[in-house]
């Protein structure tokens, strides 16, 4: 099932947010209305599918109608789960009215050390009410110390003692900052640090979409597994689908195309038109050996990011 | 999954043979796992196991084989055959569609050196016909083997480029031969060599049940990942009934008590039955080394610490 941008305006502005090229300001200002909503409802329930919704932004707290949406939901027995930053006092609200429902979150946060006092002050009241709920989610920086605050907020808050992890992927427009190649060797080896010393307090790691294998040495991907914390690499999510309605690939391949849902019969039929669209595209890889691997030709991997792939491709069409 | 051990008999005689033992007890039995038998098996079981494997001896030396097929393909379960298949293929199956719907075959192959022209020749035109729906085996016994025969063959003949690797394991309290626990790093590192030169030729090659954890270190662990070996460190295989659905937990175990198969309601409920049997014998603890009790990859699920077949060798 999708992942609903209940609203393209977020309370942050970070740099590497791979979401820019449709979010407000560089786009005028949108937020899902209650028709629209309940329009992709029908759609989904239409087809064959799961029952799980993603709730995200921008700041997905930040559209006014969220608490009905949510119930909206429940109504029809969906799984929820919120994508939400929980630095704002409607977050906070939010947090404390459905703490005992079937809602999960997945709270994406920057370092601690970055945060103001307003913000640490709605985060961590939020947190404290999701306990196991809430798991954290975050990109792990090539030049920051290490993230070990992670494990810290987890034991504190009694979060899930799963932790999602990302590597800064690109916009295909390039708008926002990015790993450079040099730089995926660094994270991946603060992402093995990492999950050995998860390990030590039975918190494992999972990964967001993109991360090539590619990235970490043989030994690397040995700890990993060890750690319970065995790297899977995927560039393959949800469909994500705008404030009105328009359904898109994924973030960071915003720009390259949409269509509205309405012009789908399904959910299953939007998936099978962008993949066939970006199937011819996928075999690009993203380095020569991709060619000769047996990972990426078993589709085990895919090669990172197809945004990042598809950079040096010019008039990419869907 | 359940396995239906069809017969007795067989024209290989592998010296690492987990089935060894059985084979030589009953060697001259006609006896059969029949038909009316696997009717009663499936109608107790309400048709509910996703996938079933044919294996004997030999299948092919079973005279119902097509019957068998058939009648689980028409109660929609998936049907996996372990043959050597180098006798001749029987008509009645030759005849059947070569579809995955139907079935598909686990070769067990060995080196050029180990079959006569016959076997061989028969192989080979089971290749030729059922190219689509078959993969190989092969048991990591000879450590100096060359596996490029594998890799060949499956060039040749356009199999499934995934191996399932087994590794001899023994029979409870012995019967055939068997890689050495002092052996397992050894045996790792051949596997790892085998699995570079699968991947050269984008073959994968996947475990089988009875490879330890602690055969590789972080860095070859790491490096069957990336070369997209499935890793499993598991003991524990599918059940094995047999004729008179006399029922057993694996062939490496299957002396250590049998159950009817009929006397449990599921499948889940029958491989507690025999869970039970095996735990009355050797205990219900999982882990063949000393050290496995204290080792952090059985404490999390890891690994399950080798074929539990090795607790009757000292």
């Amino acid at each position: 099932m999708p992942n609903l941008m209940l609203t393209n305006y977020c309370n942050y502005n970070c740099s590497y947010c791979f979401g820019k090229d449709i979010m407000y300001p560089k786009n005028p200002r949108l937020t899902m209305t209650r028709d629209c909503f309940n329009g992709i409802v029908e759609w989904v329930k239409k087809g064959p599918s799961d029952r799980i919704f993603h709730l995200m932004g921008g700041e997905p707290t930040l559209n006014p109608d969220i608490e009905w949406m949510v119930a909206r939901l429940l109504e029809e027995s969906m799984e929820i789960t919120v994508f939400s930053n929980l630095a704002t006092p409607r977050a906070v609200e939010l947090a404390n009215k459905v703490a005992d429902l079937p809602v999960n979150w997945v709270v994406n946060v920057n370092d601690p050390a970055h945060w103001n006092s307003v913000q640490r002050k709605n985060i961590t009241a939020a947190l404290e009410v999701l306990k196991e709920k809430a798991s954290l989610t975050f990109n792990v920086m090539p030049d920051e110390d290490d993230n070990m605050w992670a494990l810290e907020y987890t034991q504190r808050f009694h979060l899930n003692n799963n932790i999602k992890v990302g590597f800064l992927l690109p916009t295909y427009n390039q708008t926002n900052m990015a790993l450079e190649d040099d730089q995926y060797a660094v994270v991946a080896a603060k992402v093995t640090r990492l999950a050995q010393e998860a390990a030590k307090v039975d918190v494992h790691l999972d990964y967001e979409c993109g991360i090539p294998t590619c990235a970490f040495t043989d030994e690397q991907l040995g700890i990993l597994w060890r750690c319970g914390s065995k790297l899977q690499s995927g560039c393959q999510s949800r469909l994500d689908i705008t404030p009105d309605g328009e359904v898109i690939y994924c973030l960071p391949l915003a720009t390259l195309g949409s269509k509205h849902f309405s012009e789908f019969e399904s959910y299953n039929d939007a998936c099978i038109w962008f993949e066939m669209r970006f199937a011819p595209y996928r075999m690009l890889g993203r380095r020569i050996e991709c060619a000769t691997c047996n990972l990426h030709n078993s589709l085990s991997c895919n090669a990172g990011c197809l945004a990042k792939n598809l950079i040096d491709c010019k008039n990419v069409k869907l | 999954m359940a396995n239906l051990y069809l017969t007795h008999r067989c024209n290989r005689g592998c010296p690492f043979c987990f089935a060894r033992k059985v084979l030589a007890q009953r060697k001259d039995s006609n006896e059969i796992l029949t038909v009316e038998d696997i009717t009663k098996l499936l109608d107790h079981y309400h048709n509910g196991f996703e996938a079933v494997g044919l294996l004997g001896g030999e299948p092919f030396l079973y005279p119902h084989l097509a019957e068998v097929i058939n009648l689980l393909h028409d109660r929609h379960i998936i049907c996996k055959i372990f043959t050597s298949a180098t006798n001749p293929l029987p008509k009645d199956v030759e005849a059947l569609p070569a579809s995955i719907e139907y079935m598909n075959f686990i070769v067990n192959v060995g080196e050029r050196n180990t079959y006569r022209d016959d076997q061989y020749r028969n192989l080979e035109l089971f290749f030729e016909k059922f190219h689509e729906i078959s993969a190989l085996s092969f048991t990591i016994f000879d450590l100096n083997a060359d596996p490029t025969f594998l890799f060949d063959m499956i060039d040749k003949y356009q199999l499934s480029r995934t191996i399932r690797t087994g590794i001899a394991l023994p029979i409870y309290q012995g019967g055939n031969q068997y890689i050495m626990p002092d052996e397992y790093k050894k045996a790792g590192e051949y596997f790892i060599k085998c699995v570079d030169q699968a991947a050269a030729r984008q073959i994968t090659m996947n475990m089988d049940c009875g490879f330890q954890a602690c055969m590789f270190n972080d860095e070859q662990r790491g490096h069957l990942l990336r070369q997209g070996s499935q890793m499993e460190f598991c003991c524990g295989s599918a059940i094995d009934i047999g004729p008179g659905l006399q029922t057993w937990n694996c062939f490496p175990l299957f002396q250590l008590g049998y159950v009817n198969a009929l006397d449990a309601d599921n499948e889940n409920d029958l491989t507690k039955l025999l869970q039970e049997q095996v735990a009355k014998e050797i205990g219900n603890e999982y882990g063949v080394r000393p050290e496995c009790k204290d080792c952090e990859f059985m404490l999390h699920g890891l690994c399950q610490g080798g074929c539990r077949s090795f607790k009757s060798i000292k």
